[in-house]
């Protein structure tokens, strides 16, 4: 079955062997974006170990026991929560991010809100340096798998690449 | 109260306490009390060949997540133990005479990203039910010799994909 789906089929839970002909599925389901930046963090996302819990291409799914939200969070529509809700807004911060110096150059990029996508660039630059514990449902029950500090482990342009795949999510 | 009678009172109250710390500390550990602290929801220590598929499959993790090389490469190769760390805080890694069950001849060509990315084939077309196992395989997960093949040939007729010696062989 050449079926279209939202994931490709080695991304969803596995299921019996079937007879017919083999099962479609392809590697990375995002159209190549062509931009360099986007296809080093795409490639950095799934080598390093950020699609183990995030999902493939960020589609999250992963379960975390007693996690307060259950599931590890989804990274693929990571543009709104940076508040870019148009697909050019996206392209400029992917732009800036290619360079390696968004923070300098918001406030002349002409982005509307450009203080809240900076603070919000800002805020998950820390996070994935810095890694952050996973709050528990059950305050007595096991603590859940916490997001790793990725300070030794990628370099700052590293970050901003991958930051720059997850954006393209939303293109 | 005088300040001798404190002195005593003290000493007295001291030895109380202790005996009364004493006791629930023994209490604690004998019954078992602190294994029931709270942990973490993965285990801190584990040894690298005695992965369980099932236990990271029923969690969602996809296949592809940890086996991102058979997208990219034309071998499979195996998740690093960096890898394992992530969620683990210390893995036991494999000994050096540690092999995997897999091993392809070296006459044979074959490679997975061409299946998996070109191909669009799905991982337990080839390699079965890998999502239920609960040790590493002690056999590969996908058939030696003329019975590997022939599940090969007879995909390929399916999909009308060469079937061609060279091909496949070198």
């Amino acid at each position: 079955m050449w079926a279209s789906v939202e994931l490709p089929a080695w991304a969803r839970p596995l299921s019996a062997p079937t007879a017919g002909p083999p099962e479609r599925s392809s590697a990375f389901p995002t159209t190549p974006s062509g931009l360099p930046n986007v296809e080093r963090g795409r490639r950095l996302f799934h080598t390093v170990g950020c699609a183990v819990c995030h999902g493939i291409d960020g589609a999250g799914g992963v379960r975390n026991p007693n996690y307060v939200r259950d599931t590890i969070p989804a990274l693929d529509r990571l543009a709104e929560r940076m508040l870019l809700f148009e697909k050019a807004d996206v392209q400029t911060v992917i732009e800036g991010l290619a360079r390696h110096d968004l923070p300098d150059t918001l406030p002349q990029s002409g982005l509307p809100r450009w203080p809240v996508v900076r603070a919000q660039y800002e805020s998950l630059r820390n996070l994935i340096w810095n890694g952050n514990p996973a709050g528990k449902r059950d305050p007595r029950g096991p603590e859940p798998i916490p997001m790793p500090a990725w300070k030794d482990r990628l370099s700052s342009e590293d970050v901003d690449d991958i930051l720059a795949f997850l954006l393209s999510r939303s293109l | 109260m005088r300040p001798e009678k404190l002195g005593t009172s003290w000493v007295l109250g001291g030895a109380a306490l202790a005996l009364v710390l004493g006791v629930l500390g023994g209490l604690w550990t004998s019954s078992g009390l602190e294994k029931s602290l709270p942990a973490s929801s993965v285990p801190a220590t584990v040894a690298y060949t005695a992965f369980s598929h099932r236990k990271h499959t029923t969690l969602g993790i996809a296949c592809g997540a940890c086996h991102f090389q058979t997208y990219v490469e034309a071998w499979a190769g195996l998740p690093s133990v960096e890898l394992c760390r992530l969620c683990h805080r210390s893995v036991e890694a494999p000994p050096a005479s540690w092999e995997p069950a897999t091993r392809l001849p070296g006459h044979v060509f074959f490679s997975h990203r061409r299946h998996t990315v070109s191909g669009g084939i799905s991982c337990e077309r080839c390699h079965g039910e890998v999502q239920a196992w609960d040790a590493p395989p002690a056999e590969p997960s996908f058939p030696r010799g003329m019975a590997g093949m022939n599940r090969c040939v007879a995909c390929h007729r399916i999909v009308g994909a060469s079937t061609d010696c060279l091909s496949c062989h070198r």
